[in-house]
């Protein structure tokens, strides 16, 4: 029994780790605002021109159009890569088959920094370039995790014998994916989608090894820009990162609810 | 529109043999209900012919032709699924029109066709509902008008009617029957209820842990089950353990556990001294207050006289008939006669009499 005391303290708790959860990132927003040649809290004056500021520097302009079409691209690699390894892993019984499905959530276990260290190794001695397809590559690699697991539970989710009465009504493997499997599992593939591009946007720790001036992404160009100066453009450039998140999650719960992208709904 | 043909068809699942080597031929257009009691490998059965499993031995053939190598989507079947299998993500129409749609029909014969199935299963005024709103019983008819709606070679029907109320699962049946007849669709029928197998079945085909156990007509196979096994599964069957003390003319005297004599019908290769389980069932039986006639004048009955004495435990009317159970002994024999009998009180002694050449002798 939960009584009318116990509803209201964990109402309560739940909205103090909203409170802290958002608290830090609220405070970045705020200062971004003022108007002083430093940053501080509360900020003295109002004053958007750290935003003018920012949009008028154009290697952050190119990082974040670089950012955004790697996440793109990543997410959409990591999904499609990732229905085709929960299918195979979910569909079919072969020897072998929990040995791969530990395999492809090893990506989970190591440090992102660690991750990228390897890969630059890797490349390096395989000879291949740091350029935008390295980084593309790194973020499949720690969204794929990730993918397999959202669509895997969206097939394991799925109604019996679906796809054998397709097939039986005479559709074939192709058909049956595409009018049976595929719209069933639809709420694990966006979620996939939305989930890797998330990850590779935010993604410091790989990028950072294999970023060069020309590749380098949004966040590590925010990194390597606090390195060198603390002033208010770099908390308008967060700000701006922080609202088209916000903006991207509120468009997937007005279409799909973001219960459903993990699956409570 | 096929014969089909199981070859020693076997499949398992690890070290577990689901079916264990089944040979039936099918005649085009033919009817068969598939029984046996669950995990006999019904279901492993229709889903060999469908394509869905593959044997792990014999061979399966439609018309003569091995389809080893016919994925399901070109082996022209209808498949009715134990669990439904409807599409959630579409209307009642829109499953129905799948398998249509996938031959290439054009639009307005697909609604067409689609209307006239769902109105065979009566579920005329839901062509736009969600598949997921329906209850167990409509959805099973979607499934059903999915299946027929494409009048395939082979129909494949796992327990079609379970969820249906009594009227509305004899009037599908039919439908079901008459569809099959219509355009020749060679039928494969499980279901667990035997007087649904006996009344729409040209051939029942009984099976247990794997495999095959009789093939043949309602009749035959009711009348002349090959084991106790067969007579226990479709109808009913009280079963004596006895001793056969002679064999004369195709009829045996035996002795059965509690000293009783009593004759039965016996097959050719029966003799004395053999163990034997003797059948006979409720309705074949009666009951007297008082001992059959040729038992009367002597002590012990002499041959021809089958009579049990027993005390009648109790009658429940059944609709058309009384079920009696009568305690004979350690056990209950089961007696079934017609509504009206005049009976004797519940409790009193008894006698429970059958022609002897209603009851059938087994090996033990
Ligand atoms: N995919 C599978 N993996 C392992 N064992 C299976 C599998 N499918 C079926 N079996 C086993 O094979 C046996 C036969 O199963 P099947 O589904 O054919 O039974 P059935 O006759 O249809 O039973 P029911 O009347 O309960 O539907 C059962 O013992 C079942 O546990
Ligand atoms: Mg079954």
């Amino acid at each position: 029994m939960i009584t009318a005391a116990m509803r209201r303290c964990l109402g309560a708790y739940a909205a103090l780790v909203c409170l802290l959860a958002v608290l830090p990132v609220l405070i970045i927003v705020i200062e971004s605002f003022t108007a002083s040649d430093y940053v501080v809290f509360p900020p003295s004056g109002f004053s958007v021109k750290w935003y003018v500021e920012s949009l008028q520097r154009e290697e952050f302009l190119d990082s974040a159009l670089l950012s955004l079409w790697v996440a793109v691209i990543a997410s959409v690699v990591a999904t499609a890569l990732g229905t085709l390894v929960a299918l195979a892993l979910v569909r079919f019984r072969f020897p072998g088959r929990r040995v791969l499905q530990s395999l492809f959530m090893a990506p989970l276990s190591v440090p992102g920094i660690i991750f990228g260290l390897a890969l630059l190794q890797f490349l390096a001695s395989w000879g291949v370039a740091r350029d935008m397809t390295a980084v593309i590559v790194g973020h499949v690699i720690i969204a794929l995790p990730f993918a397999i697991r959202f669509v895997t539970v969206a097939l394991i989710g799925m109604v019996a014998n679906v796809e054998l009465a397709a097939q039986s009504l005479g559709a074939s493997p192709w058909v049956v994916f595409r009018r049976v499997t595929l719209p069933l599992i639809r709420p694990g593939v966006v979620a996939s989608l939305v989930f890797a591009f998330i990850l590779s946007f935010d993604d410091v720790a790989v990028s950072l090894f294999l970023a060069t001036p020309g590749t380098m992404t949004l966040p590590v160009r925010i990194y390597v820009y606090i390195d060198q100066n603390y002033d208010p453009l770099i908390t308008a450039v967060s700000a701006i990162v922080v609202m088209v998140a916000f903006l991207a999650l509120g468009a997937i719960e007005r279409t799909l609810g973001i219960g459903r992208l993990f699956g409570l709904r | 529109m096929a014969t089909v043909e199981l070859l020693d068809v076997r499949k398992s699942f690890g070290a577990m043999q689901a079916v264990a080597g089944v040979s039936l031929r099918i005649a085009e257009g033919e009817f068969v209900a598939l029984l046996g009691p669950s995990g006999c490998g019904k279901t492993t059965t229709l889903n060999l012919i469908a394509g869905f499993l593959e044997p792990t031995g014999g061979d399966i053939r439609f018309d003569g032709t091995s389809v080893a190598r016919l994925p399901p989507h070109r082996r022209n079947i209808g498949v009715v699924f134990q669990s439904y299998a409807l599409f959630p993500h579409m209307t009642v129409a829109q499953n129905v029109a799948f398998g249509l749609e996938m031959r290439k029909l054009p639009k307005p014969q697909v609604t067409e066709r689609v209307r006239r199935a769902l109105d065979i299963v009566h579920l005329g005024q839901m062509e736009d509902r969600n598949s997921r709103q329906l209850s167990g019983g409509q959805q099973q008819r979607v499934a059903l008008a999915r299946a027929l709606v494409i009048e395939p070679a082979v129909l494949l029907l796992d327990e079609p009617l379970s969820n249906l109320d009594a009227a509305l699962r004899e009037q599908m049946r039919f439908e079901i029957r008459e569809i099959q007849q219509r355009v020749g669709i060679t039928t494969v029928f499980v279901t667990h209820d035997q007087s649904e197998a006996m009344a729409a079945a040209d051939r029942l085909v009984v099976m247990d842990k794997g495999v095959i156990r009789q093939v043949g007509t309602a009749r035959e196979i009711y009348e002349t089950p090959v084991d106790p096994f067969v007579a226990g599964f479709i109808g009913q069957a009280n079963l004596i353990a006895g001793t056969i003390d002679r064999v004369t003319g195709g009829q045996a005297q035996v002795v059965l556990e509690d000293g009783t004599r009593v004759v039965a019908s016996c097959r050719p290769d029966a003799h004395a001294g053999q163990a034997v389980m003797l059948m006979v069932r409720p309705e074949d039986a009666s009951v007297s207050a008082v001992a059959p006639p040729v038992t009367a004048p002597s002590a012990t009955p002499p041959s021809g006289g089958n009579a049990l004495s027993g005390t009648l435990l109790r009658a429940s009317l059944l609709g058309a008939t009384i079920n009696l159970g009568v305690a004979v002994g350690e056990r209950s024999l089961s007696v079934s006669v017609p509504r009206g009998t005049a009976l004797p009180p519940v409790g009193s002694a008894v006698f429970v009499t059958w022609d002897p050449e209603r009851a059938l002798l087994f090996p033990a």
